[in-house]
């Protein structure tokens, strides 16, 4: 499953950008229904194992790992991320955390799950990656969450809550942005929709 | 009125011409609607920004109030406001719920088990975190209501100068949102003819929506090339048919959006409420 | 600037040497050793059998296929003297699928995209915009008008309009008009003609029905299916009358339309044109009638577009739903196969054919229920693919009512008659628009149910392909199915002896002020 190409072609095309910002779309659609109702849900989480609601984060944070495997560009975790966060903010109801906890976060987000595709230069494709991007865009989110800017800052970073919060939420990242991402990935190339991408030409010819 | 003839049948519909639509505001309020978009997004934005320094109950409530206050002035009742933001008085609520919990403990505890430890510390922090959502997600939210994501695409090029191909290119994937609704629709009824609509309907939805984001890539791909097809992305010189300029009442707007947050922070300092939200760790 | 090089929209050539496509995930080149010279200012008709790679070249023409990791290119093909790829903006190419063409939200903005891309100044763009639309029949469209809920014809147009605002140098028009009503279909050949005659570009049109464009034409070229028996190339190339008196037999082997070619008639069989079939319409129970409307006002969101109509539908017949672009066909056939609520009244179905004896209408039936029972093609065939291969999306009716041991066996014969089994194990997106659109069909026949409703069952079909889906469709009739469809296909409604039943506006509504 493992991908490695040797040399990869990091312009943007028209259909890499097209496809990116659909990717958002459809995250940022996912974010606000999310942002709807969650809070309910995950209030009762925290009265009971504090922390835990960490665990659902994931769903704000799919779309940077999502878009930057499918297009494999420079930038693309950032831009998918901080597109959806503005669909998110625009179609309404998103505006539920205000400009900061909907757009600075998910710019936030995306540059967090940007980084391992820099270190590896855009060279390496694989479940690995794709589990260390959702996981530090994980790391990116407890960051803000905790920091002057989030909702949380009034319990601290190193509180147990927050200890607790961290854990939480870098499993959700890596599990659902990251690992799950991968194989939603495989199952869109599997439509051949992805031919025009890298990604999605791992096949046999028909 | 249609009877079957030897010729053939008729059926009577309604011409076209006389299917309307409803036009929508850009805004409810004069005020806003008459705001370049990019406006609209940059005055929440500095007026949200002063906030962040503080956790405190007076600037936080000041701010909101003057924020509800203007808002009328700028056309929109307290009760239009209170509805259009529902979702953040939940948000707000729930935030007040966890950092009353958890929140640092100081003054008398009230109430302690396991992690959890209510004090007048944590029940202050809550009140402040409380307002604080409130204050930065109400004017945001009403600011956005009704925008238009393609004046807001011609301002972000012509007024922020950002890359032009990025931001039509997201413009183009943010107006096929609008077809992702008929083609949820439209999918849902051929997997109904497809015999594929029946069991159970979490497993449904999740397939369904998996076709959509299937089918919405193909939409993409197939836009990204209608658009290259118009020469999208092969020159460098782009011109604009539509102008976006800010005029006089944005800067009244950028005005307005760091007085308030002046008044409200200011008065937190000089009321001793103001306070950098690391520090007191 | 550079905006007079464009205003002049000095016609150019197109030049192709042993030129060749093959798509990354095919092992077969879609087009191979193509080998032409259109000079500028030439009015060209591309034909070919579906599949045989027009779309492929077109793309190729406008530049917009993509780079060398898309697929394989070979040989050369240059537009305007330099290479295709890098001549962008020279060639404006109408894409085969409407839908997929409409940028941005508003009419006009849509219509300025392209000249924004090309550098056109700001005043210079709106006069181009105000032209283009006036010339393709949209004039009293305003400028800010929602792109969402156009027509099929409008949305057609509109593209067309976008295109032309471009100034193109050569023209590149891929099947314009499928889909359209016959008003539509010449008021988008005078709109092209109109621009042709008083510009001069060069214009290349793809089109199977070419009774339209032979009187705009000078040339037509043929395109040979590569991996038939031959390796694709050009079959022939010339005037139209060379083209059609000398290679008229092998063109019709090859799948084109030929003008003046007999159209294979297949009239129903149990022949008892009994013309007062109209005296038994009230009586549901009437052995003869599968399925009848009682009253019934159908539309979207509950807003009724036609109401009071009363139909009958009889058992082994076929009807044909006809009207223009927008007049709400496809929402009385969707009504019709269950899967829109009424607006009020009723959809009824034989109480032998009901799955339980008082439940007779469609809509409230189970979704299995409705298989077999009645059938619906999609007017755009993407809305229905459920599977991952071609094979797969045949067999998925016959599997999910039982059949798992004969599906495979069902697709496959079906694939083997409607040309497809070549792409077997393809994925149905990656097909051409005639392959999707007899993929879509082939996947409800399947399924055998007692009624099937088809919208645009023909369109995008060569005359080979066309025969091959008529000759199904008279198939399924003398086995006793009925078969609705909603087409603009005159020589299908023909060719099938169907009962047509016209859309037409009504005049009383007219002088109502209500709708706003
Ligand atoms: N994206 C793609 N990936 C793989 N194969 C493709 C792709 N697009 C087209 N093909 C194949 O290339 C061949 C030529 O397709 P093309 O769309 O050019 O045909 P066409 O002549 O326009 O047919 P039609 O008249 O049905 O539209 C077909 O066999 C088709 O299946
Ligand atoms: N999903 C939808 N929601 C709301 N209105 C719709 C929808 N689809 C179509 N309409 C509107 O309903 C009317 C009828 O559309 P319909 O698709 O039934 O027309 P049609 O006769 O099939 O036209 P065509 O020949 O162009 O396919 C049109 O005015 C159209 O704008
Ligand atoms: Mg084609
Ligand atoms: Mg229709």
């Amino acid at each position: 499953m493992s991908e490695t190409i040797a040399k990869a072609n990091l312009r943007w095309r028209v259909v890499d950008i097209v496809v990116a910002s659909i990717i958002a779309v459809a995250s940022g659609v996912i974010f606000a229904g999310w942002d709807l109702i969650y809070k309910i849900p995950t209030t009762a989480l925290d009265a009971v194992l504090p922390g835990f609601n960490g665990l659902v984060c994931a769903f704000w944070l799919f779309a940077g790992p999502l878009a930057a495997i499918i297009v494999r560009k420079p930038g693309a975790a950032i831009y998918a991320e901080l597109i959806a966060a503005c669909i998110e903010y625009i179609i309404g109801a998103g505006g539920v955390f205000g400009i900061s906890g909907s757009i600075i976060i998910g710019l936030v987000q995306g540059v967090f799950a940007e980084i391992i595709f820099i270190v590896v230069r855009y060279r390496v494709w694989n479940p690995l990656t794709a589990t260390l991007s959702g996981l530090l865009s994980g790391f990116g989110n407890y960051l803000f969450e905790f920091s002057p800017f989030g909702s949380r800052v009034g319990i601290g970073f190193f509180s147990t809550y927050g200890l607790s919060y961290l854990v939480t939420t870098l499993i959700s990242g890596a599990v659902i942005a990251g690992l799950l991402m991968w194989f939603v990935q495989r199952a869109i190339a599997a439509t051949g929709v992805l031919d025009r991408f890298e990604s999605g030409r791992a096949k046999a010819l028909v | 009125m249609s009877e079957s003839q030897a010729a053939g049948m008729t059926v009577t519909v309604t011409p076209p011409e006389q299917r309307h639509e409803r036009v929508k505001p850009a805004s409810q309020s004069w005020f806003i609607a008459r705001l370049n978009p990019v406006s609209r997004f940059i005055c929440p934005l500095i007026m949200s920004l002063p906030l962040f320094t503080t956790l405190d109950v007076v600037s936080a409530s000041i701010q909101l109030a003057l924020s509800v206050i203007l808002l009328w002035i700028g056309g929109i009742n307290p009760f239009v406001v209170l509805r259009r933001t529902w979702p953040v008085w939940i948000a707000a609520v729930g935030s007040f719920v966890t950092i009353a919990l958890y929140g640092r403990t100081s003054g008398t505890v009230h109430f302690a088990w396991a992690a959890i430890v209510i004090s007048d510390g944590s029940l202050y922090l809550a009140v402040a975190t409380f307002l604080r959502v409130a204050a930065i997600a109400v004017p945001s939210v009403i600011f956005v209501l009704g925008l238009d994501p393609t004046d807001l695409a011609d301002g972000l090029v012509q007024i922020l100068h950002l890359p032009s191909r990025f931001v039509y290119g997201a413009l183009a994937g943010i107006r096929m949102f609008t077809l992702l609704q008929e083609d949820w629709r439209a999918l849902g009824l051929s997997r109904r003819s497809r015999g594929l609509g029946d069991g159970n309907p979490i497993r449904r939805v999740c397939s369904q929506a998996f076709a959509l984001l299937v089918l919405s890539i193909r939409r993409a791909t197939k836009l990204a090339t209608a658009m290259e097809a118009r020469g999208f992305g092969a020159s460098d010189t782009r011109t604009m048919a539509r102008v976006s300029q800010l005029h006089a009442i944005d800067w009244v707007s950028y005005a307005i959006a760091l007085i308030v947050p002046a008044i409200a922070v200011g008065t937190a300092i000089a009321t001793g409420y103001w306070n950098l939200p690391l520090t007191s760790n | 600037m550079n905006d007079s090089v464009f205003q002049k929209a000095a016609p150019v050539g197109v030049e192709a040497r042993d030129w060749g496509w093959r798509h990354s995930t095919r092992k077969d080149f879609a087009l191979r050793h193509v080998n032409l010279t259109i000079r500028p200012g030439e009015r060209v008709l591309l034909l070919g059998a579906s599949g045989a790679g027009k779309s492929t070249f077109m793309a190729a023409m406008a530049g917009v296929l993509g780079s060398d990791d898309e697929g394989v290119r070979e040989g050369t093909l240059s537009v305007g003297g330099v290479d295709a790829n890098d001549a962008r903006g020279m060639a404006g190419l109408v894409l085969q699928d409407p839908d997929a063409q409409i940028i941005l939200e508003r009419a006009g903005d849509d219509v300025a995209f392209a000249c924004e891309n090309l550098g056109v100044p700001k005043d210079e763009t709106w006069k181009r915009v105000r032209a283009s639309l006036d010339i393709v029949g949209l004039e009293s469209l305003e400028l800010t008008h929602s792109t969402r809920h156009l027509s099929g014809g409008q949305r057609q147009r509109l593209a067309l309009a976008g295109v032309l605002a471009m100034r193109p140098g050569l023209l590149l028009l891929d099947e314009p008009t499928a889909n359209l009503d016959p008003p539509g279909v010449r008021e988008v050949h005078d709109a092209v003609r109109h621009v042709v005659e008083s510009t001069g570009q060069t214009m290349v049109v793809v089109e199977h029905h070419i009774d339209v464009w032979l009187d705009l034409v000078d040339r037509v070229i043929v395109l040979g299916a590569a991996g038939d028996s031959h390796e694709g190339g050009v079959l022939a190339d010339g005037t139209p009358d060379e083209v059609f008196s000398t290679m008229g037999d092998v063109l019709a082997d090859g799948g084109s339309w030929v003008p003046g070619r007999a159209i294979p008639s297949f009239p129903p069989t149990d022949d008892d044109d009994d013309t007062a079939d109209t005296a038994t319409t009230d009586d549901v129970e009437n052995e003869r009638i599968v399925l009848s409307t009682r009253d019934l006002s159908f539309g979207r969101n509950g807003v009724p577009l036609g109401e009071h109509v009363n139909l009958d539908f009889e058992r082994g017949r076929i009807y044909a739903l006809m009207g223009p672009n927008g007049a709400g066909k496809s929402t009385l056939a969707l009504t019709l196969a269950g899967l829109l609520e009424p607006v009020a009244g009723q959809v009824l179905i034989a109480s032998d054919l009901a799955p339980k004896p008082n439940s007779r209408e469609p809509f409230h039936w189970k979704s299995r229920e409705l298989l077999g029972r009645i059938g619906m093609v999609f007017q755009e065939p993407e809305h229905q693919f459920a599977a991952n291969t071609v094979r797969d999306e045949v067999a998925i009716g016959p599997k999910s009512m039982g059949k798992s041991d004969e599906a495979y066996a069902i697709a496959d014969e079906l694939l083997e008659r409607l040309r497809l089994s070549r792409f077997a194990a393809g994925n149905p997106y990656t097909l051409s628009g005639g392959e999707k659109r007899r993929l879509s069909v082939a996947s409800m026949l399947a399924a055998a149910p007692r009624v099937l409703v088809m919208d645009e069952p023909t369109f995008g079909q060569d005359f080979r392909t066309w025969s091959h889906m008529v000759e199904l469709i008279a198939g399924i009739r003398d086995q006793g199915c009925t078969v609705i469809m909603v087409t603009h296909d005159e020589p299908l409604v023909r060719s099938l002896d169907a009962i047509p039943i016209h859309f037409g506006v009504s005049s009383t509504a007219a002088n109502e002020g209500s709708a706003r």
